[in-house]
C-alpha cells in the first residue's frame, strides 16, 4: 500500500515514444482498430503503476468489494475503485487497466471522496426564520407550490432560475436541462462552469464549430514538444502531469515551453519559461505566431485547405514582432524567440491551456490565439498532436445543455437545432428559450437581487462561500432558495428548503472527463438518513410539477440512471458529441471517449482528424461573436464566411487590463481564502523586500491601492515572492473580502461573459503604524499563491483553499 | 473650400463624442451590471479615436478663413456626462418620455424593494439608454458611409482610409448594442413587469 503522506510522484515510470507502426495504428479510426492485436490496439507505452489510498488500519485484504467509479478530484477524468467494506467507502484505487490514469491516482483523491460529517439526512424547510427537520413531501410541497405560482403570472419561465456545481452527474444535468428548459422554458440556467470552463468552451466553439477538446490523453506519449499555457498542471491535474513527466524522464523525451507567470513546478521543469507579465497573454502568442507566420515554419497547404482567416490574423500579429510582445510581456526577446523555435520544429505538439490562461485577461481571445497556433502548425487530429484547454470540470453541463448552451452543442440561433429538440421531446418550438445564449451566472444573481427571479434553485454548489456579498442577495424576502446538496454549505443555511442529496459512490451515473473519455460511476453504498440522489430529486419534482408534452405524455419519461443515459443518447445523435455507441454496459468495461456511433466499440480518440470541423453552418453551435466586444455577428455574417469545415483564425489585438503591474502599481494583488474561522483578521503578506522599499513594518496598517479601489489590512512580512502581496481572507470579513472582489474583478471575458477576478496591480501605502503585538509566524506561503488565483471560482478551487 | 462638407464632418465628430460619453454614462449608470464596464470603457475610447481622428480633416476643409468656428475640444466633463445621461433617459422629442413615466408610475414599497437605485425597474431603463446609444450609433454609421463616398469624389485618401477604419468598428458597436439589448429585453419587458 502507498503511504498517503509520501509524495506519490516519487515512484516515477519513465518511458520513451511509440513506435512508427504503432503510431500509424493510432491513427487509425476506432472501427479499423479492432481488428488490429489488443497490445497495439490499446497502444499506450505508459507503464501501469496502481496507487490506493486506504482509511488508517484498512488493508486491501480487509476490503469487501471493489466498485468502479470516477475520480471526484477534479476534470481529469480519472477512473477509480472505491474500497467498499462495511457498507462505507473506506478507500480508493486507481484502476489498472483504464486508458486514462494507468492505475494512477490524484493526491486529492482521497480526501474527495473521504466521508466528512455533517451531513444532511433529512430535508430542512424554514419556519419562522429557522431551518427544521421536515419530511419529503412536505418540502417538495412547499418547492412546487411555489413554482406553480411563479409560473401562472405572464412571463413565469423568468421568475425560476437554476444554478449547478460540477458534482451532477451527466444524467442529473440533462434530466435538469429538459425540466428547464422544455418544462418551465427558463433561459435562467447557469452554475460553476460559468467561472472556470466557460471561456475554454467558447474558444473551441469559435475556432473548431463545436465545444470539445481536440485531443487524447495518449498524444502526450507520442508528441516530441509539450507547451503548458499558463496550466500549472502539477497542480491542476496531477496525473497528466505525472504522464508528461514520466515521457521527460524516458527516451527521447519532448521539449517543454511553459508560460506562466509565476514559477510553478511545470515552470521550473521546461526547457523555456516565459514569465509573462500577468494579462498579456494574447500579446505573447500573438508574438509567437508572428514569428511562426514570418519565418515560415507554419504548414502552409493545411492552413489552406483547412482554415479561414489567415490573412486577417496576419493583419493582426504582423504588429507583434518578438521584441514588441516581449516589451509587452516582459521576457527576453531571445526565449520568445527561442519558443517559437521549438514550436516551429515540433512534429507533435501537444498544448494544455490552464486558469493562468483561462482566467485572465482576454480569457477567450488568448484561448483563441492557443487554438491558432495549432491550426497553423497543422498539429490537431492526429496522434501526438493534441490540444486542451482545461478550464475545469463541467463538460457534462455544457454538452446536456443544464448550463449556459441548448443540449447536445446545439446553436440557439439556428431554428432548425431548436426545432430538432422540439421534436425530440414532443414540445412546442416556442417553449424553448432561444432568444439568445441563456442568461449568465452573475446576470441570475442579479435578476435574483432586483426580484425578478422568484425561485432560485442551487444544486451541488456553494456559490456562497466564493461569491462576497451573495448572503444578502439570498436572504431576501421575496426569494424562495431551494438547495440541494450532501452537506449543510453557507449557500444551505441561507435557503428556504434545504434537499439532502447523496453524494457520489451513493448513486449511479457517468462522469465526462477532459479527454472525452465517459465514465461509469456506480452506487457502492447507501446514502445516509433520508438523503435521495439528485436525480431522484429532479424526477420527483417533474413527477409533481406535472410536466407534460404536446400529447399530454409525462415530458420526462425516465426513471433512472440508465434510462436518462439512453434519453440523453438520443438526444446527442447526430450531434458532435454522439453518444450513441455508449451503454452501461460498455462503460463496465472501461471508459469511452465521445463521440460515439454504434459502428465502433471505440470512440473516436481524436477530434478533427483529416482537418474537418464542425463549422459548417447547419452544424456549428455558435454564428461567432467579436472577440473583444462580445457582440454576436449572427447567421448571415456566419455563412458569408463560406467556412465549409473549415476552422477559424480569431485575431485579436492585445488590451491591457488593470491586473498588469505598471510603474504606478507596481504590485500585484492576489487573494487566498485562508481556512475559515480563523482567528487571525485579514491581513496583507508582503514579502520584506518590497515592504523595506515601501517603508512598511510588520504590524503596520497599509493600504493597497488600485485603479477600481483600495482596501485596507495589517501588513505582514513572510516569505511571498518578491512584487506580490497576497491578501488572507476568512470567512468572517465580508467588508474587506468584498473590497477584494471589487478589486481583483479586474475585467470581464465579453465572448464566455465569464467573470475574471485574478489578480490586480496594486501600490502600498502605509496608513498607521503597527498596533499591539504580530501573531505568530507565518508559514511561506511560496507557490501556494500561484494556485489560488481565482476567487469565486466554485467548488474545486475552493477546496484547494481548504486544504492549504 | 468644402463649407457644407466641414460642417457635415463637425457634425459626425459630435455624434462621435455624444456616443462617446453615451457609453460612459452607460457603465457609470449601471456600476451592477459587471459585463458593461470594460465593453463599454473601450467603445467610449474607440468613438473618441474616431473623433480625434476626423478632426484634422474637419479643419481641413473648413479652411483657414473659417477657424474661429472650430467647435472646442472635448473632454470627458463629469457635467457633461450627467447631461448626456438625463439626455439617454429621455425618451423622445416629448419631453416627458417612456422612463420618466415609468418612474413616476413607482409605487413607494417597489422603489423601495430596488437595491441597486432603480430595483426591478433597473432594466427598462438600461434598454432605453442601449436603444438611445443604438440610434446614435446608427447615426454615425451612416454618417461614416457618406464621408467615405465624399472622400472618393475629392480622391482624398486619407479620409477614405479612415472611414473605412471607422465603419466596421462602428459596425461593431451596434452588432454590441443589439446583442446587448436582446439579452436585457425579454427579463425587462415581460418578467419584470408584472
Amino acid at each position: 500500500m502507498l503511504d498517503r503522506i509520501a509524495d506519490p510522484r516519487g515512484r516515477r515510470t519513465p518511458y520513451g515514444p511509440p513506435d512508427a507502426v504503432e503510431r500509424l495504428a493510432a491513427a487509425l479510426p476506432g472501427r479499423m482498430r479492432d481488428a488490429l492485436p489488443p497490445v497495439i490496439r490499446l497502444g499506450s507505452p505508459w507503464p501501469v503503476r496502481v496507487d490506493v489510498f486506504l482509511e488508517d488500519g484498512v488493508t486491501e485484504d480487509e476490503v469487501e468489494r471493489w466498485v468502479p467509479a470516477a475520480s471526484a478530484a477534479g476534470s481529469h477524468g480519472d477512473a477509480v475503485d472505491l474500497a467498499v467494506r462495511g457498507g462505507r467507502v473506506v478507500g480508493v484505487r486507481g484502476r489498472a487497466g483504464d486508458r486514462v490514469n494507468h492505475g494512477r491516482l490524484d493526491p486529492r483523491e482521497w480526501p474527495a471522496w473521504r466521508p466528512r460529517p455533517g451531513r444532511l439526512t433529512r430535508p430542512l424547510v424554514r419556519e419562522g426564520g429557522r431551518l427544521v427537520e421536515s419530511t419529503w413531501d412536505a418540502a417538495m410541497d412547499r418547492v412546487v407550490t411555489r413554482s406553480r405560482r411563479l409560473l401562472a403570472a405572464p412571463g413565469g419561465w423568468g421568475r425560476i432560475a437554476f444554478h449547478t456545481g460540477p458534482r451532477l452527474f451527466l444524467e442529473e444535468h440533462y434530466t435538469l436541462a429538459v425540466i428547464g428548459k422544455a418544462g418551465i422554458g427558463t433561459p435562467h440556467m447557469d452554475g460553476d462552469t460559468r467561472g472556470c470552463a466557460a471561456a475554454a468552451a467558447a474558444a473551441l466553439a469559435a475556432s473548431f464549430g463545436t465545444d470539445g477538446q481536440p485531443g487524447s490523453y495518449t498524444d502526450v506519449d507520442h508528441c516530441d514538444a509539450l507547451a503548458l499555457w499558463g496550466h500549472d498542471c502539477a497542480a491542476c491535474h496531477p496525473v497528466l502531469w505525472e504522464r508528461m513527466l514520466d515521457r521527460r524522464l524516458g527516451p527521447g523525451p519532448p521539449a517543454m515551453i511553459v508560460a506562466d507567470p509565476d514559477r510553478t513546478p511545470a515552470a521550473r521543469e521546461a526547457d523555456v519559461h516565459l514569465a509573462v507579465r500577468r494579462g498579456t497573454n494574447v500579446a505573447l502568442l500573438n508574438g509567437l505566431l508572428h514569428e511562426l507566420l514570418a519565418n515560415g515554419w507554419h504548414d502552409a497547404a493545411y492552413v489552406a485547405a483547412h482554415t479561414v482567416g489567415v490573412e486577417r490574423l496576419w493583419r493582426t500579429v504582423e504588429a507583434y514582432p518578438a521584441k514588441r510582445a516581449a516589451e509587452i510581456c516582459g521576457v527576453p526577446v531571445a526565449r520568445i524567440e527561442q519558443a517559437a523555435e521549438i514550436l516551429g520544429a515540433a512534429e507533435r505538439l501537444v498544448s494544455t491551456v490552464g486558469p493562468a490562461f483561462l482566467g485572465s485577461n482576454q480569457a477567450t481571445a488568448a484561448a483563441c490565439q492557443v487554438d491558432n497556433l495549432h491550426l497553423l502548425l497543422g498539429m490537431l487530429g492526429r496522434p501526438g498532436a493534441g490540444l486542451f484547454q482545461l478550464g475545469g470540470p463541467g463538460c457534462d453541463a455544457l454538452e446536456t445543455g443544464s448550463a449556459g448552451d441548448l443540449p447536445g452543442l446545439r446553436n440557439w440561433a439556428d431554428p432548425g437545432h431548436v426545432r430538432e429538440l422540439a421534436g425530440l421531446w414532443n414540445v412546442d418550438p416556442a417553449v424553448i428559450p432561444h432568444w439568445g445564449p441563456s442568461t449568465h451566472a452573475t446576470q441570475i444573481l442579479g435578476y435574483a437581487e432586483e426580484g425578478s427571479v422568484g425561485l432560485l434553485w442551487i444544486t451541488a454548489s456553494d456559490p456562497v462561500s466564493a461569491t462576497p456579498g451573495l448572503e444578502q442577495v439570498l436572504a431576501r424576502e421575496d426569494l424562495f432558495v431551494v438547495v440541494q446538496d450532501p452537506y449543510l454549505t453557507e449557500t444551505a443555511r441561507l435557503a428556504d428548503v434545504v434537499l439532502p442529496a447523496a453524494a457520489w459512490g451513493e448513486k449511479t451515473g457517468t462522469v465526462t472527463g477532459a479527454d472525452r473519455t465517459v465514465h461509469l460511476c456506480e452506487k457502492a453504498v447507501e446514502p445516509p438518513g433520508e438523503a435521495r440522489a439528485d436525480l431522484a430529486v429532479l424526477l420527483d419534482y417533474a413527477r409533481r410539477m406535472d410536466l407534460r408534452d404536446r400529447d399530454g405524455l409525462p415530458l420526462v419519461g425516465w426513471t433512472d440512471a440508465e434510462s436518462a443515459f439512453e434519453a440523453w443518447k438520443a438526444c446527442s445523435g447526430g450531434r458532435p458529441c454522439d453518444h450513441t455507441g455508449i451503454t452501461y454496459d460498455r462503460l463496465r468495461t472501461g471508459g469511452v471517449q465521445w463521440p460515439c456511433t454504434p459502428a465502433g466499440s471505440y470512440g473516436a480518440e481524436r477530434l478533427y482528424a483529416g482537418g474537418r470541423f464542425a463549422t459548417e453552418p447547419e452544424r456549428c453551435q455558435a454564428f461567432g461573436a467579436d472577440l473583444a466586444t462580445g457582440a454576436e455577428y449572427g447567421e448571415e455574417r456566419y455563412r458569408a464566411d463560406d467556412p465549409r469545415g473549415r476552422a477559424f483564425l480569431h485575431a485579436a489585438d492585445y488590451e491591457p487590463s488593470p491586473e498588469v503591474a505598471d510603474d504606478e502599481h507596481p504590485l500585484v494583488l492576489l487573494v487566498c481564502r485562508a481556512q475559515r474561522r480563523s482567528p487571525a483578521p485579514p491581513h496583507l503578506e508582503v514579502h520584506p523586500g518590497d515592504a523595506a522599499a515601501y517603508g512598511v513594518e510588520e504590524g503596520d496598517l497599509v493600504r493597497a491601492e488600485s485603479p477600481r479601489g483600495a482596501l485596507e489590512a495589517v501588513a505582514r512580512l513572510s516569505g511571498v515572492r518578491p512584487g506580490a502581496v497576497v491578501l488572507r481572507l476568512d470567512g468572517r470579513s465580508e467588508a474587506v473580502a468584498r473590497a477584494a472582489a471589487e478589486l481583483t474583478l479586474t475585467s470581464w471575458d465579453p465572448v464566455s461573459r465569464q467573470p475574471l477576478r485574478t489578480a490586480a496591480a496594486v501600490r502600498l501605502v502605509r496608513v498607521a503604524p503597527r498596533q499591539g503585538e504580530p501573531a505568530g509566524a507565518l508559514t511561506p506561503v511560496e507557490g501556494v499563491c500561484s494556485a489560488t488565483a481565482p476567487l469565486g471560482h466554485g467548488v474545486a478551487v475552493r477546496e484547494r483553499y481548504e486544504e492549504v | 473650400m468644402t463649407v457644407h462638407l466641414a460642417d457635415y464632418l463637425e457634425l459626425l465628430l459630435r455624434t462621435e463624442h455624444e456616443l462617446s460619453g453615451g457609453f460612459h454614462a452607460l457603465w457609470r449608470g449601471h456600476p451592477r451590471e459587471p459585463d458593461l464596464c470594460g465593453v463599454c470603457e473601450r467603445l467610449a475610447a474607440q468613438c473618441r479615436a474616431h473623433a480625434e481622428r476626423l478632426e484634422p480633416f474637419q479643419r481641413r476643409y473648413r479652411g483657414p478663413q473659417q477657424m474661429e468656428h472650430r467647435m472646442e475640444p472635448w473632454a470627458p466633463d463629469p457635467a457633461i456626462l450627467d447631461a448626456t445621461r438625463t439626455e439617454l433617459q429621455r425618451a423622445g422629442p416629448e419631453g416627458v418620455g417612456l422612463v420618466t413615466a415609468v418612474r413616476l408610475r413607482l409605487t413607494p414599497a417597489r422603489a423601495a424593494g430596488g437595491k441597486g437605485g432603480n430595483g426591478g425597474d433597473g432594466g427598462l431603463v438600461l434598454l432605453r439608454e442601449l436603444h438611445r446609444l443604438y440610434l446614435l450609433a446608427t447615426e454615425c454609421e451612416l454618417s461614416w458611409s457618406v464621408v467615405a463616398l465624399v472622400a472618393r469624389g475629392l480622391k482624398d485618401d486619407d479620409l477614405l482610409d479612415l472611414a473605412g477604419r471607422c465603419t466596421p468598428e462602428t459596425a461593431v458597436q451596434l452588432l454590441w448594442l443589439r446583442t446587448r439589448m436582446r439579452r436585457a429585453a425579454p427579463q425587462a419587458l415581460v418578467v419584470a413587469s408584472w
